[in-house]
């Protein structure tokens, strides 16, 4: 075993210097053992990942916000680009961030693109004559049946996973009664599409208490537990 | 068991000390702090990985996973399989739920050595050395050796017991004197750090824990009380120039409660308190002690944790606090951390104590280690731990230099004792 004789101490390590003062040992003395596994570096390729798009994002969506200002005409298209570029890069980092589970990942995509119909909506005509007609009449009811159904099938599928859904689809059927609710402030016209999301959005609700009531109360006691 | 996973209803909140650390952790903090075992044979990794899922049913606390709730996060159990990995180079590091089926812990193994690496919301490091015990215990079981527990390890035999999954801090609250010793902004400790993805700076000392009793009996303290007047006395040589007047050296002390308030619990059961030190030129060893020595006297009483206790336990009761959502708890809890933390503390030394195992399991044991990784301010964390005539000092520390550690084994080997020191090199890589 090698011996430093500044410190006084014996050095268990495979090392050609004291590991506390740094001086060089006597190279004749017994080698010591590998202590620790050695070094390598650690690769980040997530974090690399998240880095670039998060540029190339802002880059595209300052360009566009610059080149519409500079070439107005009266139509705000850059927030159409700008709100794409956002769901595509939220979404996606949230579609691939494996630590996610897979009903609130459904949950950000319904989220998300409701977001993005609706600005596509507001903003593909002048700023002066925007509306909400067609994305409340039909592409958010739309997206809200989509996406509950889609949970829905997967819940019956998958019933051992059930809890990992159970949130996201409440969630998403208490937002499945907005276009219900837009609908009777006079944004929806005709009505059809939103009384369906409301009522398969209530169905939802009512059948996760009916066949899976135990699950239901024990997750919600999990979750909102003070 | 089954009946007390139904009682739970198969999820736990997070016990009092728990609840802070996922709300603080960072790419510096980790909150994982690692025991290990060294063995006097090359671990089979397969027996190990047997062991390991074999103990699950035994300890219901630990096979789980951290889950979010809207006000608070949760332990729910965990069906996955537990993993076993061979030991890389980055000690005390994030555990990454994703490659490790979402359990708070990990097993890992090189060459004689097991080792268990656990994130703090899940238990202490007295828990934690239970666990490694008993898999370990299983482990040469499985290989045939008839080995008697002589009821100092858990065996998977027993039933795991109510008190074992209880929360302590809440059991022993009492609504009367709460209060906490107020304690003046620490020293921190500047220097380069490591870079980021280097990871952090191991030294374990090897001592004979003979001698050092020996030691610290001369100068009429515990063991201990002469770690931390040694731990302090070596940043007063190391940094003794560049620390302002009016910043203490204080060292941060966990105390296992288990012995003050009679507790099996297997959850975190563990509070802190400081011992503060004024720099000076003329600062010497035997002051330093002398003041280490008043501080333990005054500080580690029954009295005195209880009223941390009560204190830190009525923070949580509070109930604008418990029904703050989470994502706005998180920022008030890591401005407490801050505040309350790492402002006023220079550093963290936990001594775990004497490693008690079944005389049969003696043989096969070299010794145990015990690695406290630091915090985001904090430059290092040391870890104490004995078994037998071994006694491990462990420091982690998140700087390049190694001053502390050279003065604090130095002085040690310098005054007789028999001291071994082990290294992962790492600032050969900075």
């Amino acid at each position: 075993m090698k011996y430093c004789p500044h410190c006084q101490v014996q050095v268990l390590t495979e090392t050609d210097k004291c590991p506390l003062c740094h001086q060089a040992l006597n190279p004749n003395d017994e080698k010591g053992v590998v202590s620790f596994p050695p070094y390598s570096k650690r690769r980040n390729r997530w974090r690399k990942i998240v880095r670039a798009t998060s540029i190339s994002s802002a880059t595209v969506i300052l360009a566009s916000i610059l080149v519409n200002i500079f070439t107005w005409t009266g139509h705000a298209w850059s927030m159409i680009v700008t709100a794409g570029v956002l769901y595509v890069w939220l979404c996606g980092l949230i579609t691939f961030r494996k630590a996610t589970l897979l009903g609130v990942k459904l949950m950000s995509h319904s989220i998300g693109l409701t977001a993005l119909l609706v600005i596509i909506n507001i903003f593909s005509t002048n700023v002066s004559e925007a509306s909400l007609t067609w994305a409340a009449t039909y592409a958010i009811p739309f997206i809200d049946i989509l996406f509950i159904a889609i949970i829905n099938i997967l819940m019956i599928a998958k019933k051992h996973t059930m809890r990992d859904f159970l949130i996201s689809q409440f969630a998403l059927s208490i937002i499945g009664f907005a276009p219900l609710v837009l609908a009777l402030v006079g944004f929806a016209n005709p009505m059809s599409m939103s009384i369906a999301a409301a009522i398969i959005s209530g169905v939802t609700i009512i059948g996760c208490f009916l066949f899976a009531k135990k699950i239901v109360i024990s997750e919600l006691a999990r979750k909102f537990h003070v | 068991m089954d009946i007390i996973l139904n009682k739970n209803r198969g999820w736990y909140s997070l016990d009092n000390a728990a609840k802070i650390y996922p709300a603080i952790t960072n790419a510096r903090s980790s909150y994982v702090f690692r025991v290990a075992v060294n063995l006097k044979e090359d671990i089979k990794p397969e027996i190990l990985q047997q062991a390991i899922i074999e103990s699950r049913r035994r300890f219901p606390t630990m096979f789980v996973k951290l889950k979010k709730g809207l006000f608070w996060y949760y332990l729910e159990s965990n069906g996955k399989m537990p993993l076993l990995k061979p030991e890389g180079p980055f000690l005390g590091h994030h555990i990454d739920k994703t490659t490790n089926n979402g359990y708070l812990f990990c097993f890992y193994y090189y060459r004689n050595r097991i080792a268990l690496e656990v994130f703090h919301s899940l238990c202490d490091g007295g828990s934690a050395i239970e666990l490694l015990k008993s898999v370990v215990f299983h482990y040469f079981q499985l290989q045939g050796k008839a080995l008697d527990s002589e009821g100092l390890v858990i065996t998977k035999e027993q039933a795991p017991d109510n008190t074992e999954i209880e929360d302590s801090f809440i059991k022993n609250y009492a609504k009367q004197k709460r209060a906490k010793s107020p304690v003046k902004k620490a020293y921190h400790v500047k220097s380069k750090k490591m870079p980021l993805g280097v990871g952090n700076g191991v030294i374990n000392g090897k001592l004979s824990a003979k001698e050092f009793v020996a030691l610290s009996k001369k100068s009429q303290a515990t063991v201990t009380q002469y770690l931390v007047a040694n731990l302090i006395y070596a940043i007063a040589q190391a940094y003794g120039p560049r620390i302002p007047r009016k910043r203490p050296i204080n060292v941060s002390i966990p105390v296992n409660l288990r012995k003050f308030f009679n507790s099996n619990s297997l959850r975190n059961f563990t509070l802190f308190f400081h011992t503060s030190v004024y720099h000076h030129p003329g600062l010497t060893f035997d002051e330093v002690l002398g003041i280490v020595k008043e501080s333990f006297q005054t500080e580690l009483t029954q009295e005195k944790m209880q009223q941390t206790l009560n204190a830190n336990v009525s923070a949580e009761k509070n109930m604008a606090l418990r029904l703050t959502p989470l994502f706005l708890k998180k920022l008030a809890l890591s401005l407490v951390a801050n505040t309350l933390g790492s402002n006023l503390e220079t550093c963290a030394m936990s001594n775990i104590g004497v490693v008690k195992i079944p005389s049969g399991m003696k043989p096969l044991i070299q010794d145990f280690e015990f690695n406290l990784p630091p915090e985001n301010k904090l430059a290092f964390g040391i870890g104490v731990i004995t078994f037998e005539d071994e006694m491990n000092v462990c420091f982690c520390r998140s700087i390049v230099s190694n001053e502390v550690e050279r003065f604090f084994f130095s002085r040690l080997a310098s005054l007789g004792l028999k001291v071994s020191v082990e290294s992962n090199l790492r600032e050969e890589v900075v």
